[in-house]
């Protein structure tokens, strides 16, 4: 089940009723019964895996609380220097460390095997045989839990911001398994940390009638882009690609830019859905899409799309790679003899590289996605190094680099290298990749714009236009969305105005939005991950 | 705290660490910069800088720096 099918829309209205009439101090318990039914709709097969990591990450991080409390009522003692204090100190971390490692193993190989057993189908397949077994595996026999990288990833930082000391560790299973199991960010995210949403679902919840009909603009809205923008623009993509030897030249750039356009629209209007249904509850989730495509650079790119992977990354990855034995070694021989620029690249060059590889592992599975990891190492690593140069290369040109001229360079930049990024994993095959990009840089065919060609994409020319338009209008919006709330812009208007607009954005999404036969609108790109 | 706005501008010269904030969290120091703050930090000060304290409140302004490194210094 899955945000944008009718038997959810029912779901969650009778949710929605059985939430607000239940008694306050007790909805919690209506979203944890009723996220548990989600999950189990969606798979059923699923739910012991959830169930195993919740339980041992929780038992984990009880253990681990129940250490620093002892260590905290034996430091109150009077009479103890801030030696003895510091003694204490580390011997409860050195405690907790045997539990953290056992809970990580446990969590990180679940992962591991779920979502990587398929590359290991044939040599098993060969243990068995040798072994006299007639069973055999098939890709189709391995069960990877919906949404395991998601809700993994929150447990894990349960897990080490309780052996970090950075929140206190959770005394009630059920609420434990509510942060986890929550339904609106369990298949697709936001990755949310335990220290922001276990402590807003703990809050009195509330009905508001304008959050709650924020939160249902915010679906709609979602809806908008999914059903109308990406579903559209996914059959031009995926004809593209997949007739690579017909289509050439200009047709494989639009098809890049499209991809580009079409994942924000997709994955961005999941999260608009899972925020705005969240909101209809009173609980606020985390924004994982803060206006990418204005990003001067592609390091100021990453901290805005996907925000709550890239942080989950930079803390529990990138910081501890950073304080490592290893690079602070590699800090110190550099310091004083390399020049400040490329000192930084010393001191850069592993944690990024370590942290964009796993990234790229956590995408997908395959050479291509590792190759995306090492793309946006190097560009990182370039961007950091080299980024200041062009900017001082502006200004001996004279070129205002505060003009809106200069910023939509940079921001058309930073979107190229997001598509080049794009090209790596969509085509679906490195040397898929490398003959597209090949025949871009040697066919000049302008031509297929006034042609037809373009239309033989599956898009005939008013199902390109009306992406084009739904492109323009995410771009508007978004604009408009950085100078000013449009949900309170529209709930400032007259009541006739105001529904005309819900009414409009509802029929624009039952006329334009695709339901077609041959194409199901069912899934989200993200839950694959 | 002269040492520490020293060993802050040997990372970035440019920063007004004496007046901003928000240094982490308006991302004046951004996570690429942080590993040399770290380092700086730690050799300055001859101090260790474990993971719990690595949280933005920490390094969001040299006051806050200032006394996460005195805590530090202390132990």
């Amino acid at each position: 089940m899955t945000f944008i099918q009718v038997k959810f829309l029912i779901f969650l209205i009778m949710i929605f009723f059985a939430f607000y009439i239940c008694p306050i101090k007790y909805r919690w318990i209506v979203l944890l019964c009723s996220s548990i039914v989600f999950y189990a709709i969606a798979g059923i097969k699923y739910l012991p895996f959830i169930f195993v990591t919740s339980f041992s990450v929780y038992l984990a991080g009880r253990k681990m609380g129940r250490i620093y409390d002892e260590q905290e009522e034996a430091a109150k003692k009077e009479g103890l220097s801030r030696k003895e204090k510091k003694e204490l100190k580390e011997q409860a971390k050195a405690k907790c460390k045997g539990t953290l490692l056992l809970a990580l193993i446990i969590n990180l190989g679940i992962l591991i095997i779920c979502k990587y057993m398929k590359f290991f189908i044939g040599p098993i397949n060969g243990l068995l045989q040798s072994s006299g077994s007639a069973r055999q595996l098939t890709a189709q026999s391995i069960i990877v839990p919906l949404g395991i990288s998601y809700y993994t990833f929150s447990a894990l930082s349960y897990l080490l911001d309780v052996y970090w000391r950075r929140v206190t560790w959770e005394h009630s299973y059920p609420r434990f398994l509510l942060y986890l199991i929550y339904f609106p960010h369990i298949l697709q995210g936001p990755i949310e940390r335990y220290g922001r949403l276990g402590e807003r679902l703990k809050q009195e919840l509330r009905f508001d009638y304008k959050r709650v009909t924020f939160g249902v603009q915010l679906i709609v809205w979602g809806f908008i882009k999914k059903l109308i923008i990406a579903d559209r623009l996914t059959i031009f993509i995926t004809k593209v690609y997949n007739d690579y030897e017909r289509a050439n030249g200009l047709l494989f750039v639009i098809a890049a830019l499209f991809d580009v356009a079409y994942i924000y629209a997709d994955f961005s209007g999941c999260m608009d859905m899972a925020r705005g249904i969240s909101q209809i509850f009173g609980v606020e989730l985390d924004l994982n899409f803060d206006h990418p495509f204005s990003s001067k650079n592609i390091a100021e790119f990453w901290r805005r799309w996907h925000v709550t992977l890239g942080e989950w990354f930079r803390d529990y990855v990138y910081y501890p790679v950073s304080t490592s034995k290893l690079v602070k070694n590699i800090g110190r021989k550099t310091r004083n003899k390399w020049s400040p620029r490329f000192y930084r690249l010393a001191m850069n060059i592993v944690p990024i590289t370590v942290t964009w590889i796993l990234t790229g592992l956590w995408h997908g599975t395959g050479k291509t996605y590792l190759a995306w990891g090492i793309y946006y190492a190097f560009m990182l690593l370039i961007s950091s190094t080299f980024g200041e140069d062009l900017h001082q290369l502006a200004v001996k040109c004279r070129i205002n680099t505060e003009t809106m001229s200069w910023q939509l360079f940079q921001m058309v930049r930073t979107t190229l290298i997001f598509a080049g990024g794009r090209m790596l994993t969509s085509p679906g095959g490195l040397w898929k990749t490398k003959y597209i990009v090949k025949n871009i840089l040697t066919t000049f065919n302008p031509w297929v714009l006034t042609d037809g060609s373009l239309y033989s994409y599956g898009l005939d020319a008013y199902a390109v236009v009306l992406s084009i338009t739904g492109i323009a209008l995410m771009g508007v919006v978004g604009r408009y969305q950085k100078k000013a709330s449009i949900r309170e812009c529209i709930a400032a208007q007259g009541i006739v105005f105001r529904w005309l607009v819900y009414l409009g954005a509802v029929l624009a999404v039952i006329i334009f939005g695709i339901y077609g036969p041959g194409y199901s609108a069912s899934s989200f790109v993200y839950m694959a991950y | 705290m002269e040492e520490l706005i020293e060993a802050l501008k040997r990372v970035n010269p440019n920063i007004d660490y004496e007046n901003e904030k928000n240094l982490v969290t308006d991302k004046l120091i951004d996570s690429i910069d942080m590993s040399s703050v770290l380092a700086e930090l730690e050799d300055t000060f001859d101090i260790e800088i474990d993971m719990e304290y690595i949280v933005p409140e920490n390094f969001d302004s040299v006051e806050a720096m200032w006394d996460m490194v005195q805590e530090l210094m202390g132990e």
